[in-house]
């Protein structure tokens, strides 16, 4: 049940009816139930895992928190060691056997994302920076919540109990705020990310012959504008669900693209995960107090490889990796001089899309020399692609300059009526693109 | 106010601006008129309905008007032309467009004529008095929505998305009624594409058009030579026959036989059934006419037809039955389905013929 189908909609409808009609205190339950049968609307089968899980680190946030010393530490690392071996088996198996065995493993929807969501509660709990969860329903409800289930944004428990604990009405501000980003959210996946998406994968699943400098620069511009799009416009939809039903959720994208250096870009881009492995990865490692290059390399090494198991994830982690660790050796991770540094910025971040996006590593090489030398070849986008391109830039511009203040009402009104205007003209209809994260 | 109302006002406000633009730029006919490509479906009954409301404006004399597919290919130049020298005292016009069937002609007319009194008589064409149930379904023909979507209405709303039978087309239907942008979104990319060629397009084919298409007359080719073995469902094909017509022979003439469920024979009354009762004491005649139905014709009893929804018609005029059967043959069709230049013009003027004299014009 993707989020952008009208399954979809009847169901969070549906979902919506319910949390507004029942009484407060069965509003967990019914919350519950519902992301259960979202999760089970994709695989039945996949709920015991999803319940295992649940069932795992609940004990463990129990047991970490009822003992002291090592007791503390040995229910941390059964928690992480089980885990850690759920995730390898599932997503990885394949990558460290070097595919030698020949069994069908299908990848559980979104198990990256709630694997990590649990592991940061369970060593917040050991770190003493959260309080064990004593009832195994918000524990649930906390894993399982249907808006960020399958996609994230990764949520920290500090915050998701934060609302659930002392759970209120959703105000008549957070409803119009959640009806505007899952427009939003619904808008930049159907009008821009799919649109976008038919430009990339027509190059990219099959590279044409003759293609040149031209065609790869704009299909790998294609899905650079895809990615995101595609990717924060569910992360807006979750995070407009969440307001909906009462739930604030962190900001997950803050304009990546006008980024000043690829550090900034890190604090822009995809923001529950890079911040989960600055916290659980990065700074455990020894952050920059010690062996700061190694760090940065393993943790970007290790969160390319959390989005897929396969060299071009590992190489695309790489690449960022070595660039972070370059402007911190040459000191320009701070984003000054921003006019001229975020177009290079978002050069090199388009660049590191290829490894991405490409199939495989040869593809992603044989598009890296395309974009640097080879006939000039045609542009692939369309002359409305530009249109499109050019109207998401003014509207990021313009939400830099505002940075979120909040919007009187006419605007969203406006805004309102402009995005579903937009829908209507560019959603892609024709064909089901699915959102590209759901496959992490 | 409270902050909920003023919420739910600001959600409210925004959703009618969305149906303001989309009324003011898909329900209002200026896309329509001005940007629909002219060689679409949607872009030719566009002209159609255009050129038959210069004939309306232009025409002194009272008007008769035919609906029809792209089979209902007669010259209706060449028909005035007869009318005139025999003195009848009516003018023909041609309001049907390829591809279209009974619910298309229902928004036609209503297009053409919303007084209801504009046409002394519709002459609807059918190839069969009874219904015979195909392989097609005609309540889900997925091209009555790009068809339909810029006549619909408000009040369309509750009934036209009903009338297909498969949820994805209801879904689709009531999004084009709607939505009428949703429903014209792929031709607004494609003018997008390329702006200035389609404005051309649209200039050029609207120049063309009213008279352009009035004047037509069919290509000359006939397909004489064809001949059908029906015992052992053998074609025999003219010299010059091709990949594309020994296909159309398959499909059209040689189809096989669907299980008969009545389902044509109630879609051809729902849809008559509001034809008639849209004209309902308005003083315009309602006839049907027999098409040719085909260079060979199909041995009658391979089909058990369970329904005829023609002849129970109520407040229609039925021709002659049998009138047209002497054109039933291959030296007056182009292929298959269509009639060539000598057919067409000999039906234009038996039609003339029998419009007169059934009403009595």
């Amino acid at each position: 049940m993707l989020f952008n189908t009208l399954a979809f909609f009847e169901f969070l409808a549906v979902v919506l009816a319910g949390f507004y009609l029942l009484p407060l205190t069965f509003r967990k339950y019914w919350l519950l139930g519902a992301s259960y049968f979202f999760y089970g609307a994709w695989n039945v089968k996949f709920l015991w895992l999803l319940g295992g899980v649940t069932a795992l680190d609940f004990a463990a946030g129990l047991w970490i928190a009822r003992s002291e010393g090592q007791g503390r530490k040995f229910g941390l690392i059964v928690s992480l060691a089980a885990n850690l071996s759920v995730l390898a088996f599932f997503k990885y198996f394949h990558f460290l056997t070097a595919h030698r065995f020949e069994i069908d493993i299908v990848l559980p929807i979104g198990i990256s994302f709630h694997i990590f969501q649990s592991m940061s509660y369970v060593v917040d709990v050991y770190r003493r920076e959260q309080d064990a969860v004593r009832n195994p329903i918000d524990y649930a409800l906390f894993l399982a919540f249907f808006p960020q289930l399958v996609a994230g944004p990764i949520v920290r428990a500090k915050t998701f109990f934060a609302d659930l604990y002392p759970w209120r009405r959703p105000s008549a501000a957070d409803v119009l705020r959640g009806v505007f980003l899952l427009a939003l959210g619904l808008t930049k996946k159907m009008a821009f990310a799919d649109n976008f998406a038919k430009v990339s994968d027509a190059f990219f699943n099959s590279i044409p012959s003759g293609a040149g400098i031209l065609d790869a620069w704009t299909a790998t511009l294609a899905f650079g504008l895809q990615i995101y799009f595609d990717f924060s416009g569910y992360t807006d939809m979750a995070i407009g669900m969440a307001k909906l039903l009462g739930f604030h959720f962190p900001v997950n994208f803050r304009r990546p693209y006008l980024a000043g250096s690829i550090t900034d870009f890190w604090r822009r881009w995809h923001i529950s995960l890079s911040t989960w492995l600055r916290d659980y990865l990065y700074i455990p490692l020894g952050g920059n107090r010690h062996h700061t290059y190694r760090n940065l390399m393993l943790t970007m090494l290790l969160g390319g490889l959390w989005h897929g198991a396969s060299w071009n994830f590992v190489i695309w982690g790489g690449y960022h990796g070595a660039l972070l660790a370059l402007e911190r050796v040459l000191g320009l991770g701070e984003p000054r001089w921003r006019i001229l540094r975020t177009p290079l910025t978002f050069a090199l971040v388009l660049i590191g899309w290829v490894f991405f996006r490409a199939p495989a590593v040869e593809s992603a090489w044989a598009t890296l020399q395309l974009l640097l030398v080879g006939p000039l070849g045609k542009s692939a986008f369309e002359p409305w692609h530009w249109g499109l391109f050019g109207v998401a830039f003014v509207y990021a511009v313009v939400e830099e300059w505002r940075d979120r203040e909040e919007l009187p009402a006419v605007a969203y009104a406006l805004l309102l009526g402009l995005m579903f205007f937009v829908l209507e003209i560019f959603a892609v209809t024709d064909v089901e693109i699915p959102f590209v994260y759901f496959q992490f | 106010m409270s902050s909920i109302s003023r919420t739910a006002l600001t959600i409210a406000a925004g959703f009618g601006l969305f149906v303001s633009l989309d009324a003011a730029l898909f329900r209002s006919g200026y896309y329509a008129g001005r940007f629909l490509e002219p060689n679409s479906s949607a872009g030719m009954l566009q002209l159609t309905l255009k050129r038959e409301r210069l004939h309306q404006r232009d025409w002194p004399e009272p008007l008769v008007l035919t609906m029809g597919d792209s089979r209902m290919n007669y010259s209706p130049k060449l028909a005035n032309e007869y009318a005139a020298r025999q003195g009848y005292a009516f003018r023909i016009g041609h309001g049907g467009v390829a591809g279209t069937n009974p619910r298309c002609w229902y928004y036609i007319l209503r297009e053409l004529d919303p007084s209801a009194r504009r046409y002394r008589a519709i002459v609807f064409p059918v190839d069969d008095y009874d219904d015979e149930d195909t392989y097609i379904d005609y309540r889900d023909y997925p091209i009555d929505i790009h068809y339909l979507a810029p006549l619909l209405r408000w009040s369309d709303i509750p009934e036209y998305p009903r009338s297909y039978a498969t949820p994805r087309y209801m879904q689709e239907a009531w999004r084009g009624a709607l939505f009428k942008g949703a429903a014209l979104q792929a031709d607004l990319l494609a003018l997008l594409r390329d702006p200035r060629k389609r404005l051309r397009d649209v200039q050029e084919v609207g120049d063309w058009w009213p008279n352009g298409s009035y004047d037509y007359l069919e290509d000359e080719r006939s397909v004489a030579g064809l001949s059908i073995d029906w015992k052992t469902k053998a074609a025999t094909y003219p010299p010059w026959a091709d990949e594309s017509f020994k296909q159309t022979v398959q499909t059209v003439l040689l189809r096989g036989v669907a299980p008969q469920t009545g389902v044509y024979g109630r879609y051809r009354a729902y849809w008559f059934g509001k034809i008639r009762n849209y004209y309902a004491g308005s003083g315009t005649k309602l006839l049907f006419v027999k098409l040719p139905r085909g260079p060979v014709i199909r041995p009658a009893d391979w089909v058990k037809k369970v329904s005829s929804s023609v002849r129970e018609a109520r407040g229609f005029v039925l021709g002659d039955e049998h009138r047209y059967e002497e054109l039933e043959k291959p030296e007056f069709f182009r292929d298959a389905l269509h009639m060539n230049r000598a057919g067409a013009a000999r039906y234009g003027e038996m039609l003339m013929d029998e419009v007169k004299a059934k009403l009595a014009l």
